[in-house]
């Protein structure tokens, strides 16, 4: 069995800074780190990974870390493989330089087919920086796969994954036969830290992978973003509320929208 | 000339950084009023790999020097002095002992499950009459038959209460002393003869157990002899100058945590209109602060990188913790001044840094013993040969 997890290095918000009145993003540090989501990704290929292994003592399954991105993207993945990637490729070529969901889709789809067989394909449900959560379903129509969108649990028996998803308010359980695309809800995982040992091998003794368009046998159109940033909007400052004095107000105001 | 950290240590910055945030900072507050051991803490750092940072892969640990060790102190002394001195102790002198004059065999024995933090290490040196006079040391250890039976107490014990292996210095010649005839020995404290007293009242550190311990006639075989009978206080002397780089990286992290905390107060708080900030008295202070910690951190990783490098490194070892719990103490010191009121008061972290670092200009061989020792090197250089 062959996992592959999209991972993806965002800036780490910690170090922006909003300016809504000026209507200005600051960033006070550029540092960048591991997206969130894609930690609870990874945690869930390891989950799998461990209970296979452990279930009928085969080969363990093979957990790929994928990327695309530019050259230090390669610390993102470095940590996937700090996080249980058994390896890791970082897709990075001059013409991903633009690369806007389409894209980049197009090319990790080329990569998945390229590295061989795969079971599984894991993403989180969206990333923190451009947060369109598309990229899962366009994997999925790109590859032709099923797919399955904001996973809470995922169980997997040799040939297929059970998932828990939520949909609006409510939760689903279904069954898909693999291969498929499944994208994380990272809230419902606990995404623990890096092993250390495994780390410092990443750093050490890791190699990271790195295919540009030509071995991925994509051509100057396949690499052309449909889309294009125009420019920064910053959401208008909120409004205060209302300011409540005492207890008694409280209880008042909640009374009056019947809340209580 | 490269100054900057290599790829890996910048990833495991990051690595205890992140755990010093989510695991160490939510449980120093409750640690420290309750005087209770953060066990649970010292649990997920050993599950990442933390507890044997700076010792070789082929005993299980993390190979990264003493570099990664110094990272590691500064980020766990950033967030937490106690959890940075129960690791300290257990990594920094403890497991280095052997480390650095264990056999083989004895290496491959315990540095496993030491790197693995399944067992925890201390450094029993200090006793009664034996501090900063550490040659005056009385624990007799007496041979008989291919053993040594270790009968006598020490004292101020760090992790005393927690350690399941402990390197000890006893007298097995008391006619030579410590300079001859003091041997280093490795105890497990699950051997008959140990006991624990109970922990220390202190003034900090309460998430840091302290205590007195008692060997009676505990035996202990030969083969858990430290280097060569006769020559433990080489193997504890040469101990303490290596731990004493990563003492001072602990105190380069409160000096800077202090820092950072008033950087971020001054930026709120607002008196005579305007925020704290824009006075040249605050100003002066935090210009201060910063120079004296970028030179702290300048000499704590070049003496990392000395020790890396197999160069000589004791002097600006002792300068390591000398300037590093000096600073310290400074930083914190204006700290508890520019946060007024609020540094002073138990509801704030402020005051626990306070009470937290005086230590570190006391214990590994106070401040004073310092400077003899920085002394000796400089006159040592010119030809002079300080008398003890």
């Amino acid at each position: 069995m062959r996992i592959v997890v999209c991972v993806k290095q965002v800036l780490d918000p910690r170090g922006i800074a909003v300016n809504r009145k000026a209507e200005k993003i600051f960033i006070n540090r550029e540092e960048y780190i591991l997206d969130p989501a894609c930690k609870a990704a990874l945690q869930v290929a390891a989950g799998i990974k461990a209970a296979l292994t452990a279930s009928n003592g085969a080969t363990p399954p093979e957990i790929v870390a994928l990327s695309i991105g530019p050259a230090r993207a390669d610390d993102a993945l470095r940590e996937a493989m700090g996080l249980g990637a058994d390896r890791a490729i970082l897709l990075a070529d001059a013409a991903f330089e633009k690369a806007d969901a389409l894209v980049a889709a197009t090319a990790l789809a080329a990569a998945i087919r390229r590295i061989g067989p795969v079971d599984l394909i894991l993403l989180g449900t969206r990333s923190l920086d451009t947060g369109s959560g598309e990229m899962a379903s366009r994997l999925a129509e790109t590859l032709d796969l099923p797919q399955v969108l904001e996973a809470v649990s995922i169980e997997a028996v040799p040939g297929r994954v059970t998932v828990v998803y939520r949909s609006g308010k409510s939760f689903f359980k279904t069954e898909v036969a693999l291969p498929a695309v499944v994208s994380v809800v990272p809230e419902a995982f606990e995404a623990g830290l890096p092993d250390g040992w495994r780390l410092m091998d990443a750093y050490t003794r890791g190699v990271v992978a790195t295919w540009g368009a030509a071995d991925l046998g994509l051509a100057n159109e396949d690499c052309r973003p449909m889309s294009a940033k125009k420019e920064d909007a910053v959401p208008p400052e909120r409004q205060l509320g209302t300011k409540v004095r005492d207890s008694s107000e409280i209880i008042t105001l909640l009374r009056r929208e019947r809340l209580i | 000339m490269d100054l900057e950290l290599s790829r890996e240590h910048c990833a495991l910055r990051k690595l205890v950084r992140e755990f010093a945030e989510e695991e160490v900072r939510p449980a120093a507050r409750r640690a420290d009023r309750e005087s209770r051991t953060p066990l649970e803490v010292i649990r997920k750092a050993a599950d990442i790999g933390l507890m044997g940072v700076p010792f070789p892969r082929e005993y299980g640990g993390l190979g990264a020097g003493e570099i990664g060790y110094c990272i590691l102190m500064e980020e766990l002394g950033r967030v937490d002095t106690s959890v940075a001195t129960i690791v300290g102790a257990h990594i920094g002198i403890g497991a280095m002992a052997l480390h650095l004059s264990g056999s083989h065999r004895l290496k491959e024995k315990y540095m496993p499950d030491l790197c693995a933090g399944r067992k925890i290490a201390a450094f029993a040196l200090t006793e009664s009459n034996a501090g900063s006079d550490a040659a005056s040391i009385k624990l007799r250890a007496t041979r008989e038959g291919d053993s040594y039976m270790l009968d006598g107490q020490k004292m101020w014990i760090t992790n005393g209460p927690i350690a399941d292996v402990m390197s000890v210095l006893a007298i097995t010649d008391p006619a030579l002393g410590a300079r001859g005839g003091a041997t280093a020995f490795v105890v497990e404290t699950a051997w008959e003869g140990f006991a624990v007293a109970k922990p220390e009242h202190k003034m900090g550190l309460h998430g840091s157990p302290t205590s007195a311990i008692s060997f009676d006639n505990l035996r202990v075989p030969q083969e858990n002899v430290l280097g060569q009978v006769g020559l433990g206080f080489v193997v504890f002397m040469q101990t303490l100058d290596i731990g004493r780089v990563s003492l001072g990286a602990a105190t380069l992290g409160g000096a800077q945590a202090a820092l950072q905390a008033c950087l971020e107060w001054a930026k709120v708080r607002e008196q005579f209109g305007r925020p704290i900030a824009h006075m040249q008295s605050i100003q002066f202070m935090v210009a201060d602060m910063a120079a004296e910690i970028e030179a702290l951190r300048s000499l704590v990783y070049r003496t990392a990188w000395l020790v890396d490098h197999d160069k000589p490194f004791i002097k600006e070892a002792g300068m390591c913790k000398l300037l590093g719990s000096e600073i310290a103490s400074r930083c914190i010191d204006r700290a508890v001044q520019i946060h007024g009121a609020l540094g002073y008061s138990r509801d704030y972290h402020i005051e626990r840094g306070f009470r937290d670092a005086r230590i570190a200009e006391i214990f590994e061989g106070t401040n004073e013993i310092q400077r003899i020792l920085i002394a000796e090197q400089m006159f040592r250089e010119v030809g002079v040969k300080i008398r003890p």
